[in-house]
This record gives C-alpha cells, sequence and structure tokens, in this order.
C-alpha cells in the first residue's frame, strides 16, 4: 500500500509550482527598511507530499501562504497551482487555506457561521447541516457550536478557521500556524486531519513553529530566513547538519538515564537539555479526555 | 449564487443591529431643540434639525469597516474572505446589497424621525409638501410698466394651497404695491388667483388660494406701482400644498437626500477596494459634505423648510448616475499588503 503511495507521489505533478518569487509590502504600508518580504523564492510541491515551513517571525511564512492562497498577488516571479497560472474559483475549491486571520461576524454562533459559509460556498443546502456538525465534531467544538464564536479561545479559534478550511475537502492544504494557540487535544486532532488528508493522497503545506509536533507527517521542510529559503530537504537533512540530536526514552528511571548519557558526555557532546518529556503532558491529557 | 443571500441576510443583519444606536441622534438633537425652543427660534432651530438628518448616513458608514472587517486593505479579515472559493466581484455585490438596503432602512428611519422633530419645533406644528416654483428663462429682473409680468413653472399639485416668498429680494417693494397672480394653460385664458398688496417682507406674505387642475405657468402681473419698479430677482417663490404626515414627511425627506445617500453608499463602498480604515474615513466625510462642496448637487433648501414646507424632490431620475459606481465597487480589493493609508 505505502509503496503504492510512493510510486504515485514519483509520478505526480506538482500541486504548487514557485518560480522566482518575490513580494515586498508597498513603501507607503511598510516603512522600515526591511522591503522585500519574499525574495527569489523557487520550490515544487509534488502532489500527495506534506511540506513544513520554518522560520522566524518576520521570515516571510505567512506572506508566502498568503500568496499561495491568493490573499496577496507576488510582486515577482511566477506561482503555478495544479498547473494553472491563474487561480480560478475552481482551483481555489481544491485548496483548504487557513491564513492567520480573523474571522468575521465573531457575535454569530460557530456553528451557524460555519453553515453560512458552506452556503456561500456552494455547499448544496441539504449536504450542509451534516457536513458542518461531522466537522465541528471532529474539531472538538460540538458542544461550542452554539456560543459566539469571537468569545472563543485562540485554539478553538483556529480549529473553526480549520473546519472553514475543510468544507470542500480540499486536495491542497494552505495552514498559516495551524497548531498556533492549540492544546495538546487540539494539535493531536489536526495530526490525525493531516495523516488522513495524506493517506488520501492529498498535499499539504504548513508552516509552524512547532515542528516536534509534526514533523513525522513532513516529507521535506523548507527554513525561511529574512524572504529567503535557506533550508530545503527532509528533517533529516536540514537539521542534522547542525549535529544536535533529540531522543526520547520511555520506560526509565532518572538515574539509569544519567548512567546512559555518562558516556556520550565523556566524548564531549554538550547536553543542552535534560528532564521528563514536555511531550509527556500532551499524551496525559490526551489520556484524560479520551477517557472522558 | 443562491448560497451567497444567507451571507447578504447576515451582512445585513450585523450592519443593521450596529447602526441601531444612530436613529437616536435625531432623538437626542430633538430633545436640545425642544430645551433650547423659548432661546432660539424656528429658523435657528432648523440647521441643528437637518444636521441630525446628515449626520447618522456617515457615521454608519464608518461602521461599516469594524462590522464587516473583510472589505479592503488592512481589515483583519480580508484574507479569510479571499480564501473562499467564490466569484470575488459577486461576493462584493451581495454585500453591496445587504449595505445598500440597511443603509435606505435607516436613513427612511431617521428621516421620519427628522421630519416628526421639525414639525414638533415648528410654531404652527404643521408641514406641508412644497415645490420650489421655477422662473421661466425669459423672466425680467424687474416689474415695471415696461416688463409688467413674471412667469413661473406651476406647482405640480393642485387644490388648495399656500403661496409663499421666501428670499430677502423678492419683490422688495415699498408696501402699495401691487400684484396680480394667475394661473395659465396654454390655449387656454388665464384663471385669475389673487391680486396682492406687497408687503415690506415678503416672508410674511402667505397667500392662500386654489390652484386649478392642468395648469402650466403661474404669472405675476404688476398691476400698480407708485413706488416704481419692483425687483424679482433670485427669487424662490413656494407652493406649500396639502398638510403631510409624519410618514409622508419622512417619506420626502427621504427622497429628498436619495442621491446623497447613493453617493455616500455606492462611492464609499468603491473606496473600501483601496483605502486603509483611516483614510476611508476621511473620505466618508468628504463625501457627506458633496451637497455643500458641489453646488449642483441635489440637496434640500432650507428656504421651504424655514416656511414649513417638505420640499418634493426636484431632481427626476438624474441621479442615477450614481449607479455607475456599482460596477466600480465589484473590483476586489487591492491585494498588494498595502492600500493608501
Amino acid at each position: 500500500m505505502n509503496q503504492e503511495i510512493e510510486n504515485n507521489r514519483r509520478q505526480a505533478s506538482p500541486a504548487i509550482k514557485v518560480s522566482h518569487l518575490g513580494f515586498h509590502y508597498p513603501r507607503w504600508f511598510h516603512r522600515k527598511k526591511q522591503d522585500f518580504a519574499l525574495q527569489d523564492l523557487s520550490f515544487c510541491l509534488e502532489e500527495g507530499r506534506c511540506l513544513g515551513i520554518l522560520g522566524a517571525n518576520g521570515s516571510g511564512k505567512s506572506t508566502l501562504l498568503s500568496c499561495l492562497g491568493g490573499s496577496l498577488i507576488p510582486t515577482g516571479g511566477e506561482i503555478q497551482w495544479f498547473g494553472q497560472q491563474h487561480l480560478s474559483v475552481e482551483i481555489q475549491r481544491k485548496i483548504g487555506f487557513l491564513p492567520d486571520a480573523e474571522l468575521p461576524f465573531p457575535a454569530l454562533p460557530a456553528g451557524i457561521f460555519l453553515e453560512m459559509t458552506a452556503r456561500a460556498i456552494g455547499i448544496p443546502k441539504k449536504e450542509v447541516k451534516q457536513h458542518c456538525e461531522d466537522l465541528l465534531t471532529e474539531f472538538g467544538l460540538m458542544s461550542a457550536q452554539k456560543r459566539p464564536h469571537g468569545k472563543f479561545s485562540k485554539g478553538m479559534k483556529r480549529r473553526l478557521g480549520l473546519s472553514v478550511a475543510l468544507l470542500l475537502n480540499p486536495t491542497l492544504l494552505l495552514l498559516d500556524e495551524p497548531l498556533s494557540g492549540m492544546d495538546p487535544i487540539g494539535v493531536e486532532t489536526i495530526r490525525r486531519r493531516l495523516v488522513r488528508h495524506k493517506e488520501r493522497g492529498g498535499t499539504a503545506l504548513v508552516s509552524t513553529h512547532q515542528l516536534e509536533e509534526i514533523e513525522d507527517l513532513l516529507d521535506r521542510i523548507m527554513i525561511l530566513d529574512q524572504g529567503r529559503i535557506v533550508g530545503y530537504g527532509t528533517v533529516h537533512e536540514v537539521l542534522g547538519k547542525e549535529g544536535t540530536w533529540n531522543i526520547e526514552i520511555a520506560d526509565i528511571d532518572e538515574e539509569s538515564i544519567q548512567n546512559l548519557l555518562q558516556p556520550l558526555l565523556e566524548k564531549g557532546a554538550t547536553l543542552h537539555t535534560f528532564g521528563p518529556s514536555r511531550q509527556a503532558l500532551g499524551r496525559f491529557l490526551l489520556h484524560l479526555h479520551k477517557e472522558q | 449564487m443562491t448560497g451567497l443571500f444567507p451571507f447578504s441576510l447576515r451582512c445585513a443583519q450585523t450592519l443593521l443591529k450596529s447602526s441601531l444606536p444612530l436613529i437616536l441622534i435625531p432623538g437626542a438633537v430633538l430633545f436640545l431643540c425642544t430645551m433650547l425652543q423659548g432661546r432660539i427660534g424656528f429658523e435657528g432651530l432648523l440647521p441643528l434639525m437637518m444636521f441630525s438628518l446628515w449626520l447618522p448616513l456617515p457615521l454608519f458608514m464608518l461602521l461599516l469597516r469594524r462590522q464587516l472587517p473583510f472589505l479592503g486593505p488592512g481589515d483583519p479579515s480580508l484574507a479569510w474572505t479571499l480564501s473562499l472559493p467564490v466569484p470575488r466581484g459577486l461576493h462584493r455585490l451581495f454585500t453591496l446589497a445587504s449595505l445598500f438596503g440597511v443603509a435606505l432602512i435607516l436613513q427612511l428611519i431617521v428621516s421620519v424621525e427628522v421630519g416628526m422633530g421639525i414639525r414638533q419645533i415648528h410654531p404652527k406644528q404643521e408641514l406641508r409638501a412644497t415645490e420650489i416654483l421655477s422662473p421661466r428663462p425669459n423672466n425680467p429682473p424687474l416689474l415695471s410698466k415696461k416688463h409688467p409680468i413674471q412667469s413661473f413653472s406651476a406647482p405640480r399639485g393642485s387644490g388648495k394651497g399656500i403661496l409663499s416668498f421666501q428670499a430677502r429680494r423678492f419683490l422688495f417693494s415699498a408696501s402699495g404695491d401691487r400684484v396680480r397672480i394667475t394661473a395659465e394653460n396654454p390655449g387656454n385664458p388665464p384663471t385669475a388667483l389673487a391680486t396682492i398688496r406687497v408687503d415690506e417682507d415678503p416672508r410674511r406674505m402667505r397667500i392662500s388660494m386654489e390652484l386649478p387642475p392642468k395648469k402650466k405657468f403661474l404669472h405675476f402681473q404688476l398691476l400698480a406701482s407708485p413706488h416704481g419698479p419692483i425687483s424679482f430677482e433670485h427669487a424662490p417663490v413656494l407652493w406649500l400644498g396639502r398638510p403631510l404626515s409624519n410618514l409622508e414627511t419622512g417619506g420626502l425627506l427621504f427622497l429628498d437626500t436619495l442621491p446623497w445617500v447613493l453617493l455616500l453608499v455606492f462611492g464609499g463602498f468603491t473606496a473600501t477596494s483601496f483605502l486603509q480604515t483611516r483614510i476611508f474615513g476621511l473620505m466618508v466625510f468628504g463625501l457627506a459634505l458633496t451637497p455643500l462642496l458641489v453646488p449642483s448637487f441635489p440637496r434640500i433648501d432650507l428656504a421651504p423648510l424655514q416656511a414649513g414646507g417638505i420640499p418634493i424632490p426636484q431632481f427626476g431620475l438624474s441621479f442615477l448616475w450614481a449607479f455607475v459606481l456599482v460596477p466600480l465597487g465589484l473590483f476586489p480589493p487591492r491585494r498588494n499588503g498595502g492600500g493608501i493609508e
């Protein structure tokens, strides 16, 4: 099965092809010296692949995703979506874009907001209710569907935004910081959705600061700095060069692990962090959630 | 496409809800006028009431960017809206339709309130539909023995009404001059309506008369003038028709302001696609002042209001030019990450 998907991927055409992409904000808007938000970006994302975009704040991640999602028009270069240079409504229907933007109508209950959006984008009236309920259930918002979404927490707003992005079961996901403000349960929900998306042969482009949460899902990562690509490849290829490794060991007491580390320290390795795994908290909360 | 109807309705509902406090403005101004009524006369209070007719709509347009934060550059939900797979022009058209509908409802409510307010502060508490009779182009500037007749278009209404004169220079003469007023339908002999003795202050003159139907012109003919020629320059002659109900008053005020409403709504909406919020606010108030800044723009003349009349709109269909702005408003917002600020 996996081999079959891999073969399909090899033959797949690019979902997104970016050539020499450039973008700068207008001078009167962006008065600081750094005018260029993106400079000469070129990459190709084949269908069925998942690409992570990493970088510091202001490195151009959101600008890149906004260009790919059509909410910004590049000032240079070219973007092709599924081989088309024009982002038509038909192409947009294949794309689920979660921008880093507020949702309008904050006084509207989340369920009604989702249904209204579903109607607006052309989902048949008789399918809307069931479809929205499925998404709200999946993202854990069913119990909050009657609450105004403006009063949601940041993580809940992101989940609602994701529900909107997934309304049309898109084949290409463009997710700008989907894990931002998420609790471990939310992270796990998004992880599960991304896994399903990949299994269906979907493509995804995800910007995040929390690489460890989804790195196993990413085929490639791209690191941006000041609007340029400074690293591209698998997580192992890009971050392995740094010579810093992360090990998570389970079912062992503290004394034994210290004994295990001793030979490494004697070889001159530097220990940056040592302590219980932070991911254990997430698992603990997930366990609680499942029990409930 | 029909899926955009619920969206449009939701926009309308949001706008309507946010505009509700604005309908309190005329009430508040009326309260102020009532307090001042002993100290300031009707003519002084009238501009205050008219201000309350002007203010709510520009404020409503200012609220627009906050209530629908996806219309233009810099708006926090713009990226979200642009991510929706919906034809952008259609999306804006539906939004504009909801905006236009709510703006009309708001202006109608405000007009009715202001109409009631004007009636409240009017000394006789009675308002009438008013027409400003336009002078014929070949009228002589002076009534004299050589040019004894001036003609005006007759009012569209007929029956009982009051003829009133507003401008200071109209019928400027010493008392004692006599003028005969006749109505004429070309091809028929003129009908004598009244003979008046010209007062020193023509604004005090109110001539009750019954107009026959199907007349075309009213003639003012100098009969005798012991003091020489009478000036007729810049002479708005008002015909105050039948008394109006509150709804009719509001309806007429609403129609009077319709060209302005169209300009503000369509012009403002067009501006959203390229202006940042702050400069948009300035533009809205600039557009709102158009009747003052552009003399030829249809506007409500204070003269009939001072005579206790609500002017019947004279602009015909000429205001439809504002609909030219609609296709311009459908252009999607600038997507360069900026916008004029």
